[in-house]
Formats: C-alpha cells, structure tokens, sequence
C-alpha cells in the first residue's frame, strides 16, 4: 500500500518535473501571424524584379543623398554630394568635382526635391540645401551625379528652409535658420542682434534647358530663425511660405529664449512680386554682390501669418488651397486656408506688424486646429483626401481628413519621427500607397552595433482605412528629409554616349599619348578590358601630371578604376566616360597604377607603371 | 504537242508570281540577312550581330572586346570585300526577276534564277569560309586558348559561356522563298500548259 504523504509527494515531484520539461521545450520557431506574412509579401521584391518607387533621402551630415528602393527599402546607391567619394574619386582624384566642392569637404544636406512641370516631379532634376554652408547642388537624374553645387551664397548662412521647388521649377527657395550680419564676414557683436543680424530668403533661378542655378534675389527680415518652406501650387501658385520660430530674437539660450511666445510665424512671401522688385532698383540693395529686396519697400511681397507654436513643416495641399503649418511645441496642426489669407490681405486684416511687414490676422486665415498630437512636425498628403502628419514628441504619425480636420488613424513609430514621406507626396496628384516614416532613433529595433545607433525608416501602408506597419529599415546618419518618385519617371543612361569632339576623351588606341609642356605632362589614356593605353609613362620629378582616363567600353556595368599606389589617388571611369586625375610628382621611383573596380576575368592583369625620374 | 518547260511564254498568273519574288528580294538589300546571337549568363537580354548585304550592325563592339581575350580578329567591316559588291547583285536580282516577268520569257526566268541559286550558295560557302576563318585564325598569345572551332552555319553552339546561335533573318528568309518561288512557277506553269491542250 502506497502512503498518501508518498504518492503527493510523489504527484508533486512528476508535476514538476513535467513543467520543468514542457517549459524548457521553448519552440524557437517564429510565429508567422497573418499580418506578418501580408507585411513580409508586400515588401518582398523577387530576384529579377524591381522597386516600384524610387525614395531619395538627405544624408544630414553625411553630406550626401541616399537612394532607397520601395517597397524593398534597400539602399541602391549613395550620391555624393557635398563630401568626398573616395571610392569613385568625387571631390577626391577627380578633379572636375574636386573644384565644384572647392575646398569643402563636408555639407549638411537636409531636404532635397524633385525638380517639377506643372506641380508634378518631372525627373530632371533633384535639388538639396547645405544647411551648414548655404549651399545648394543639383544631381541630375539621368547620371546619377551632382553636376553643380552653387554658393556659398551670398549673405545667407544656415540654409535650412530649402530646397524648395515652385511647381515649374522656376525658382529653387532657401532660407536662413541662424542669422548673421551681412554680408560674410562682417563683424557686430552678438548683443547687437537685434539691430545688425539679418534673416534671408534667397530665390535661386533655374535655367529651363540646363538647370544651371543663380541666387536671383533676396528678401531681407529681422532675425527669425526660418526654418521649412514648401513653394504653393494650384490656387496658391505664385506664392511661397516658410515657417519661422525664434520671433522672440534671442541669440543664446534658444532652447528657453525661442520658446516663449506662444505663436511664431509662416511667412507668406508673393515670389512673383519679388521678381518685379528685383527689376527696380529703388527697391532693392546690392550687398553682397546680389541684390538684396527691403520688404518694407514692397508692398504686397510678403505677409506674417501666426502659427503657434515654434512650427517647423509648413505643407501646401495638392490642391494648393491649405497650408499647414507644424508647430513642433503645440499639440494641433494649424491649417491656413490660402483664399482667406487672400481676403485678409485685401481687406488689410492685420493684427500687427513685424519688422514692418503686416502680420495677418490669426482668426482670418487660421481654419482648423487638427488635435493630431504632441509635437507635430511635417504633414504628407495621399491620393484620396487625406493629411498624414508625424508626432515627434508623441512618436507616432497621425492620419487627418482634409476639409473635415478630424484625426481618423494614428500609428506608432519607433522612435521619434522626425519627417515623413508618401510617395509622391507634395506634388499636385499624390499616390497614396506607402509612407516612410524617417524615426530618429532606432534604439532597440536593430541587432545592437555599439552606442552610435542607425536611424529607423519604416515602411507604412496607407493603402488601406487604417495604416499598418510593413518594415524596419535601418539608415546611416542621417536623413532628415525624403522624397519618392515613381520609379519610371526616371531615365537614367545605361552607359555614357560616345562624343565625337569631347575634350581629353580619346576613343582608339591608337590616339593614346603622353603629351609634354615644361613641367606639365598630360596623359591621354584609353581603359578597357583588360588594359590600359599606355600602361608605362614616364615622367620627370616635380612634374604635374594629368591622367585623362577615357573608358572606352560601350558595355552596361563594366566600371574601370584608376589608382596610383602611394599617391594617395583613385578614381573610377563609367563606360564611355572620360575623367581627370591630378598628379604632382614629387617622390621619385617606380609607382604602379592598377583598375580599382573589377572588370573582368583579367582584372588583376589589369595595371600599370608611372616611372618617375629623378632630378639630377 | 511539246510544251517547253524552260521556254516560251509565261502565263499572267506566272508573271505575278515572279513579281512577287522580286518584291520579296527587295528587302534584303536593306534588311538584315542573317543574324548571329549569343546568350550567356550574364547577358540574359542578349548580344547580336546583324549580318546585312553592305555591313554587319548590332553589339559589334561589345562582341570584338569580349573576343579579344581568345584571341578572335577584330570583326571589321570595313575590311569585308563582299560589303561592296553584294547589295548590287542582290538589286540586279530584283531587275533580273522583274524583267522577265515583263518581257515574259520564261529563258530569262530560269536563267535568272540559277543565277540566283548559284549567288546565294557562294554566299553560303563564303559566309561558312569566314566562320572557318575566325574560328582558327587565334592568336597564340591570347589569354584564353581554345581549340580552333568552327560557329555552324546555321543553328547552335556552346562556346565556353556564350551559347551562339547562327540563323537566317528577316532578309534571308525572304530570299529563301523567292528563290523557292522560281521552280514552282515553272513546273505548276507546265503542268497547266499540259491541261490546256
């Protein structure tokens, strides 16, 4: 006979071991919930496939730009813009775009845009500001490259409002976030701020057939702190508005100072005005070599309009009708009905003036305050009526009706959004379809790499009544700003077309040659599989040498490079490209040079010797 | 009573039918004859050599870089004799034919057309001379060795990664069958002419 005490004891000791064993047997299998599967199809792009949507972030202090694939989120390519490339040699061994850089070799790129015809990205063109250096570049989109970096511009310093495009590209707008006394290198003491520091808008003309850029003009306001714009469409067209915070003029202590009042402004500037100001000289001043338009002397080019509180993204509907501005500091988005800002100014419905430029009254224009939630920033809009704006503080990103101003869906992101991005969002006709969510922290999300964290892009779908979440993307520092693009809008080359009369480019073998004038040597040299012509020059010391690398290959893909060992230089030359490398030859010996990027089966036999003779 | 098979008379119907080759010939001075293709893995769209009667077009380029490293001549038009005189004999074809269909004689049909065969067979044998050539004329000294081969003619070949592919294009085909157009006129004109009596 069994005890009783034995068999509980007995009972107890199987009970646990029996949990012992079934809690040990932990399925490492993961769970594939029915949302997550939807989520993992949508993003996947099968071998052999394309991305849809092409998405081209800032690099933020990278100083480049980022082109990402959608709805694969992976990283196609980084354009260098305002920092060297040294993989390819840009702003490097590459003297063309070492002297577009000139002399600088880092930039703050914050927010590019899409060149546009009739308020629709036409795919010329992608347009990016360098904060730190009032710089703006132009990448063309058909290579690929940046062809032309303007500025320092005149006068302007902080060059964070930009760049903004006007619905035909006619002017690229930026803007000053820090205020200095102009112009450059002009000298006031910081307690004179008030009186000798100026904020700037800057209006860049395009060339329509070649992009090339020009600062056309500038306006001139006490110093605010501008910080977004976006250029108006539609109804608004002709109209520009950027936001501004730090009304209060402080100049230390920002963080405190700049946040007391409890409404700053969007500017409302009329660029078509501005242009004809730009035409008579009793309105404006040339300093700094341009010219720079006193407000107060024009009237009608530019109005304040209150938005609470510090905003920081002002948003133009697709339609041109609203704008809205995001004050990071207050819980609502304040939507601004352009046709009443158009009443208001005809009927001189002002509450005040500022720096003698008339603020708008609040109530006139102001038709909504969207409860969206804390810290709202920056607002995208979709193909069917709707605003999506992102939450820094409350981290999450709120979708609201435009018209009816009421919040229908809100997300959760991780970590902190900063901007956001719907494809195709602020040109006229938006997509809808998917919106990246640009997070400034990653934190967990991401198998850890040390204490400096990626960014977080993630992948939404606002295809449907709610927005899901599809993927965490991580991003090297740091984008600030996106924008997307349907991926056949684009054209870009296959390879460089041959030109006939193309200076340095020779075509032939048997054109290669090394041509001598005093101390300076040119080499006109032809790279193909799997050679160079000529693969030995000889040169003397001290000689500066020019290589002009033409690669000759008509092939997709087949990259040639062009390194010299111990002097520091290396470049690479696309198909039916022609570039030049800078060479003093100060140290005397034997230094080969070789191809970079592999080409072929004969690759490695792909080099040569630059022999340099000492002197005597 | 004798009906000539090479001689005589032609019918309406045979006229036309000898119009229509001419017709079919003229393309050929224009359009590609023959067409070379090669597929590799990494060429998955593919690379082309359009052989026409005054030139070779298409990756030409490419397929000369890629042939260096076994040692393959440069294909050079230019250096191709039959550039010059082909596109002529091809046209006189196209005169020949309509000429006899005008004067209707059926001698300067059947002449034409042997003419015609004759023509295209030493193309053939030219055209497989010059595979020949290129295929054994290797450069010692090239990087990769290959044992001297020979593209066919007409069909498929592996060659290391490239799978080459040689057949008629839009021009030849259409030769092919005006050439074939040529004895069935003759033998269906016979044939009624032997009904008729």
């Amino acid at each position: 006979m069994i005890k009783k005490r034995d068999f509980a004891l007995a009972m107890i000791i199987l009970l646990g071991l029996t949990m012992l064993i079934l809690g040990c047997k932990k399925a490492p299998e993961r769970e594939m919930l029915p949302e997550t599967e939807a989520a993992a199809l949508a993003t996947y792009v099968p071998p052999g496939e394309l991305d849809e949507y092409y998405m081209f972030a800032s690099g933020g202090h990278s100083g480049q730009v980022y082109v990402v694939g959608v709805p694969s989120m992976r990283l196609i390519r980084i354009v260098p813009v305002f920092s060297p490339d040294v993989a390819i040699g840009y702003g490097f061994a590459d003297e063309a775009s070492k002297q577009m850089l000139n002399g600088l070799s880092w930039g703050d790129s914050h927010h590019p845009n899409f060149s546009e015809t009739k308020g629709e990205y036409d795919g010329r063109w992608l347009f990016i500001n360098d904060n730190a250096n009032a710089r703006i570049a132009r990448i063309n989109l058909t290579t690929f490259y940046t062809e032309e970096i303007l500025g320092p511009i005149p006068n302007l310093v902080g060059t964070h409002a930009g760049a903004f495009v006007t619905p035909n590209t006619e002017y690229v707008f930026t803007a000053t976030r820090f205020s200095i006394p102009i112009p450059h290198g002009t000298y006031a003491s910081a307690d004179q701020y008030k009186e000798k520091y100026k904020a700037l808008i800057a209006g860049i003309s395009v060339q329509p057939q070649t992009g090339k850029m020009d600062v056309a003009w500038e306006v001139m306001f006490p110093p605010v702190d501008f910080d977004l714009s976006d250029a108006g469409k539609e109804v608004s067209y002709g109209w520009a508005f950027f936001t501004c915070y730090n009304t209060e003029q402080a100049y230390h202590d920002l963080e405190v100072e700049a946040s007391q009042k409890d409404r700053d402004f969007i500017l409302a500037l009329n660029w078509k005005v501005a242009e004809q100001a730009a035409k008579d000289a009793s309105k404006f001043s040339m300093i700094g070599g341009v010219k720079v338009i006193d407000p107060t002397k024009v009237p009608g080019i530019a109005y304040w309009v209150p938005c609470p509180k510090s905003p920081h993204g002002v948003d133009v509907s697709p339609d041109g009708k609203y704008f809205v501005g995001g004050g990071k500091l207050s819980p609502v988005v304040a939507v601004f009905d352009f046709e009443k800002l158009q009443q208001a100014i005809a009927a001189k419905d002002f509450e005040a003036d500022y720096g003698g430029v008339p603020v708008v009254r609040y109530e006139s224009v102001n038709v909504a305050e969207v409860p969206a939630g804390l810290g709202p920033l920056h607002t995208q809009f979709d193909d069917k009526g709707y605003a999506y704006t992102s939450l820094f503080v409350e981290s999450a990103v709120a979708k609201w009706k435009l018209g009816t101003w009421e919040v229908v869906d809100k997300i959760q992101v991780h970590y902190n959004i900063g901007h956001l991005v719907t494809a195709e969002g602020d040109s006229r006709s938006p997509d809808g379809k998917y919106l990246v969510a640009l997070n400034k922290l990653s934190k967990d999300r991401f198998i850890s790499v040390g204490p400096s964290h990626p960014e977080n892009h993630q992948l939404i779908d606002i295809s449907g009544e709610k927005m899901t979440l599809l993927y965490d993307a991580p991003s090297q520092p740091e984008p600030h700003y996106a924008v997307m693009i349907k991926a056949d809008k684009l054209n870009p080359l296959k390879v460089f077309p041959k030109e006939e009369g193309r200076k340095n480019a020779i075509w032939r073998a048997e054109d290669a040659k090394v041509v001598r004038s005093g101390q300076r040597v040119d080499v006109y040299m032809i790279a193909v599989r799997s050679h160079f012509t000529p693969d030995v020059v000889e040169v003397n010391q001290g000689d500066e040498v020019y290589f002009h690398v033409t690669n000759i290959e008509d092939d997709v893909d087949i990259t040639h490079g062009f390194a010299v060992c111990l002097y520091n230089l290396d470049m690479q030359v696309e198909p039916g490209e022609t570039r030049t490398a800078k060479l003093v030859a100060n140290k005397a010996g034997v230094y080969p040079f070789y191809c970079t990027n592999f080409c072929s089966a004969l690759h490695q036999e792909m080099q040569g010797y630059l022999l340099v003779k000492p002197k005597s | 009573m004798e009906t000539n098979f090479f001689s005589g008379p032609m019918r309406l119907e045979s006229r036309i039918a000898i119009v229509v080759a001419a017709l079919l010939i003229l393309p050929a001075v224009f359009l590609p004859i023959w067409r070379v293709s090669l597929l590799a893995p990494q060429y998955p769209e593919g690379l082309r050599m359009n052989i026409h009667a005054f030139t070779v077009k298409g990756d030409l380029n490419k397929i000369n870089i890629l042939n260096h490293y076994v040692g393959m001549k440069k294909i050079t038009p230019r250096e191709f004799p039959e550039f010059r005189f082909v596109p002529f004999f091809v046209a006189r074809f196209v005169l020949l034919a309509l000429a006899a269909a005008l004067i209707s004689r059926k001698e300067i049909g059947a002449l034409g057309w042997i003419d015609f065969v004759i023509f295209g067979a030493a193309m053939l044998a030219d055209f497989a001379f010059w595979l020949y050539d290129y295929g054994h004329e290797l450069d010692p000294r090239a990087a990769m060795k290959l044992e001297p081969f020979t593209p066919p003619l007409f069909g498929s070949k592996q060659l290391m990664n490239f799978r080459i592919t040689n057949l008629p294009a839009v021009g030849g085909i259409l030769m092919m069958i005006a050439g074939a157009i040529g004895p069935l006129v003759l033998i269906w004109d016979y044939y009624r002419s032997r009904k008729a009596e």
